[in-house]
């Protein structure tokens, strides 16, 4: 059953501007199982990152039609159905590890969270509670950027690239504990990437958007066995799904 | 200056050796010029005078701490509620923005005079223009870090459906403190300045009073006395203020103010 679907999509920013603005996403149209995990590649600037503002009603279409649920986008926003991990990690300066995880159930009023204490276990974070984030590193501020947003148990992960800070070897082991927690928690998530082989192991679908403005070029269902990890790559199939990516990306 | 472990290297005695310095030529040179004392006196003049006098300069000097203190508290109470409220309402900025850009330029001790044909000679008409002083500096810097727009924190509260009192409250306001206590620094300074201008226009009291009288009455080595408090009071004054800053905003390792400044903690 689809869960997120998007219809006709287009975006333009400043359309009023005498050029006629920049056209950012044009006839964008797919759609996204309940519980499913979707990547959108693409080169830099194709405008992904507009697409997933515009999923989560970050921003507006300028044209087109986005249904989240049966819903508006706005309703979903409203109903805090997005949890948004951006690019880059945003955490609150002035808060500890622990006040920025805890930021949104504030926001939103859940009292006592329980989840907030396991999510610190569960991003390796434990010990840094009372840290500000000048304290940490590119790759632990990610991981608290991503334990806030698993912190109210939003049905639907909105992801901008949150891993490509990390060295190569703690973004495999991430990936592993994305794939984890995406079984545990059965949310949905579409994800950012610029790496391919990442989008191929995580993903049951996979958007390709071509350059600026952003169309779509292909939708490619990705066939892998579950439950996989990063051994999954050397599978053959992994191979031919990654090379085939790499020709429609390099055109 | 150079930053590392070592807090206290060698380098920061290089200013008090040159005092010390230029303490003793000044000294040397007042005793062998003969220069007159009315004009130049001697640091040990200086210092002897000082002792000599102390009970009165301890009087007057209190009567500009309290002054300045005062004025430069209500101006800062006034200018940062001021500041929230014409970044969070709307309507308050349209209507008040563009005064405040005017009068922004606008001198402001030029007002004495009037508020002493307002409100007489006194302690109210000093504190009135140190508060008229120090106001807008704390308004201007504190707006302008409440209006300063982060995409990525906005985008985020959006995502939390947050309402505006609370991105105010969770991100602008922490954001703005910067801001703020590069007005209170820029406040306090002018405080100073605001309290000596009230007294030598308006005063019977204070080190502004002390110097105009020491002026009229060629009374040099006293001059010196005052002006030498002065400039402690707002040495001290000034790094109160950014003592209060590390106190209240420890999230903070260095902090850049408008007027490009580093403090680092």
């Amino acid at each position: 059953m689809s869960y997120i679907v998007l219809k006709n999509v287009f975006l333009t920013y400043n359309p009023d501007s005498p050029g006629g603005g920049i056209e950012a996403l044009n006839d964008i149209s797919f759609e996204v199982l309940k519980g499913s995990f979707t990547s959108i590649i693409g080169p830099s600037g194709c405008g992904k990152s507009t697409l997933l503002y515009c999923v989560g009603n970050l921003l507006e279409p300028t044209r087109g039609s986005i249904v989240i649920d049966g819903k508006r986008p706005q309703e979903a926003r409203k109903n805090r159905m997005f949890g948004y991990v951006p690019q880059d990690p945003t955490l609150m300066d002035w808060k500890t590890v622990l006040e920025n995880i805890a930021l949104p159930s504030k926001i939103m009023g859940i009292r006592n969270n329980d989840r907030i204490s396991e999510l610190i276990e569960l991003v390796g974070l434990r010990g840094f509670e009372k840290n500000y984030p000048r304290d940490l590193s590119g790759g632990m501020k990610q991981r608290v950027s991503l334990a806030r947003a698993l912190s109210y148990s939003p049905p639907i992960l909105l992801m901008d690239e949150p891993l490509a800070n990390l060295d190569a070897l703690l973004r495999e082991k991430m990936n592993e504990e994305l794939l984890k927690i995406w079984k545990e928690t059965g949310t949905t998530i579409v994800l950012i990437t610029h790496d391919i082989s990442e989008a191929v192991l995580l993903s049951d679908k996979v958007v390709i958007l071509s350059k600026r403005p952003g169309t779509i070029i292909e939708i490619v269902t990705i066939d892998l066995p579950r439950p996989r990890s990063r051994k999954s790559l050397r599978l053959p199939e992994a191979h031919a799904y990654i090379d085939r990516f790499r020709d429609m990306l390099s055109v | 200056m150079k930053k590392g472990p070592l807090k206290y290297n060698f380098d920061s005695y290089y200013p008090w050796f040159s005092l010390v310095i230029f303490l003793l030529v000044w000294q040397l040179a007042a005793g062998y010029f003969k220069i007159p004392t009315y004009i130049l006196p001697s640091p040990l003049l200086i210092i002897s005078k000082g002792i000599e006098i102390w009970p009165t300069l301890l009087h007057h000097l209190l009567v500009t701490v309290n002054e300045t203190f005062i004025g430069f508290v209500i101006g800062s109470i006034v200018g940062s509620f001021f500041a929230f409220f014409i970044s969070y309402f709307s309507l308050a900025r349209k209507i008040f923005l563009p005064y405040i850009v005017a009068f922004q330029t606008m001198p402001k001790l030029g007002l004495a005079p009037l508020f002493i044909i307002w409100f007489g000679f006194g302690l109210f008409t000093n504190i009135t223009i140190v508060t008229s002083i120090s106001f807008f500096p704390i308004l201007v810097n504190f707006f302008a870090g409440l209006d300063q727009f982060n995409e990525n924190e906005e985008r985020l509260m959006a995502s939390y459906n947050a309402s505006k009192n609370q991105i105010y409250f969770h991100v602008r306001l922490f954001r703005a403190f910067p801001f703020l206590f590069a007005g209170f620094q820029l406040g306090i300074i002018l405080s100073v300045t605001g309290a000596i201008v009230a007294e030598f226009i308006a005063g019977n009291e204070g080190l502004g009073y002390l110097t105009i009288l020491a002026n009229n009455t060629l009374e040099t080595p006293m001059m010196f006395c005052a002006l030498l408090l002065l400039g402690i009071v707002g040495f001290v004054l000034y790094h109160i203020v950014d003592f209060l800053q590390k106190i209240l905003m420890p999230w903070a390792a260095r902090t850049k103010t408008l007027t490009g400044t580093e403090s680092g903690l």
